[in-house]
């Protein structure tokens, strides 16, 4: 009798431990996720949901300013095949991690083709509004951390021709050896469309709130 | 009985008919509510930073302009202290005289420039977030006071300004 009910103890006990160690694969908003771990697909829903702080958007006019902060697993989690081994994503994460990455997208509400077409006089014009896009936008955009203020050192210029009303741009910023525990605010001076000093701010809290990628 | 009966008829209708007053003057009438433009344009961050920004560009151009004035008195200098005139001299001080005051005058516009496109950049984000702010407290009319008689007469309570000036500049900083 007292043996039947140890073994059912037992069976308990391991259904119980089996059931708590596959935990980690359920992930809702809001949730701490620094140290667990999820597939590439989580990682990207995770870091895609408005509510969890990675993805900021902000209305001026006719315009949208959308950045996306992308943490190091998202970045290697968007180009994961299946089988990626330990050792691979080590050094994928070794040499992705000394840099913030964003990314910047202005999308035009009202006009559809291409984004700079729309605010351009003619082809000169136009020529110059993508010459400032790729080359001097860079000057106009900063990360502070702390009272650290950190240039754009890795930029480039996604365009979509006339495809759709968008710009993206990619953006990279060195991290600061000092306030590595601050709070990070993204801050771009519109001299694109006029639209003044636009910042966006980026709590530690919540970009530290990633789930690392599971193998 | 009979008595008792209408008498609680006319205590619900008198009650229904007081509810609906009240809902009607406190929910159903429209919200409006006034701002002071000129404050809340001087309260905004924005404008405090592109001041700041300002500032920098036009003290970089006003030191080209004290080098080029430097070289110009220079030049003069040089050629009132001596009896005979240099041709040479003389025509340098006409191309820096010259150069001086293209430079001053291409600055003076390029400055009035800047301030006209920073003062249209702050009242882009403004007129955004004011509509936001409206928007999201239910606002059918929200009224900018410029003291030049547009409004006349207002309630303290119907003031928003302390209120804007806020709202404006938490979401320019992105706070919560």
């Amino acid at each position: 009798m007292i043996k039947n009910r140890l073994q059912s103890v037992l069976v308990f006990t391991l259904t119980l431990v089996a059931g708590c160690g596959e935990q980690h694969s359920f992930i809702s908003s809001g949730e701490y996720l620094g140290s667990t771990l999820a597939s590439a697909e989580e990682i990207q829903s995770v870091v895609l949901d408005k509510h969890n702080g990675f993805l900021k958007e902000r209305k001026i006019g006719q315009y949208i300013y959308k950045t996306l902060y992308k943490p190091v697993d998202f970045i290697i989690s968007r180009e994961k095949t299946e089988t990626i081994d330990r050792q691979s994503y080590l050094e994928k994460k070794n040499s992705l991690d000394g840099l913030y990455y964003f990314d910047l997208r202005i999308v035009n509400t009202t006009n559809t083709g291409d984004l700079l077409k729309s605010i351009s006089s003619d082809y000169g014009d136009y020529d110059l509004k993508v010459k400032y896009c790729a080359y001097q936008m860079q000057y106009d955009i900063h990360l502070v951390a702390g009272t650290d203020t950190i240039p754009c050192i890795l930029f480039h210029f996604e365009r979509t021709f006339d495809v759709a009303p968008v710009s993206t741009f990619l953006l990279g910023f060195a991290k600061p050896v000092s306030h590595q525990y601050d709070d990070l605010q993204l801050i771009y001076h519109d001299n694109l469309f006029n639209n003044g000093i636009i910042k966006f701010h980026f709590t530690r809290e919540d970009i530290e709130n990633v789930p690392n990628l599971e193998l | 009985m009979s008595i008792n009966k209408s008498g609680v008829l006319a205590c619900i209708i008198a009650v229904a008919i007081s509810t609906f007053v009240l809902c009607y003057t406190v929910l159903g009438q429209p919200k409006i509510g006034y701002i002071d433009i000129k404050t809340v344009f001087d309260g905004f961050e924005l404008k405090k930073d592109l001041e700041k920004k300002y500032k920098t560009v036009v003290a970089k151009r006003n030191k080209v302009i004290d080098s080029l004035y430097l070289d110009l008195k220079i030049a003069s200098n040089s050629i009132e202290n001596k009896r005979e005139k240099d041709p040479e001299k003389i025509l340098d001080f006409r191309n820096k005289s010259e150069l001086y005051n293209q430079q001053r005058i291409r600055f003076e516009e390029d400055n009035n420039a800047l301030s006209t496109q920073y003062d249209s950049e702050i009242l882009a984000q403004l007129n955004q977030y004011i509509q936001d702010y409206g928007d999201q407290n239910g606002y059918l009319f929200i009224l900018g006071n410029q003291g030049d008689g547009t409004i006349m007469q207002a309630r303290d309570s119907k003031n928003l300004t302390k209120e804007i000036i806020e709202y404006t500049n938490k979401r320019y900083n992105d706070k919560k």
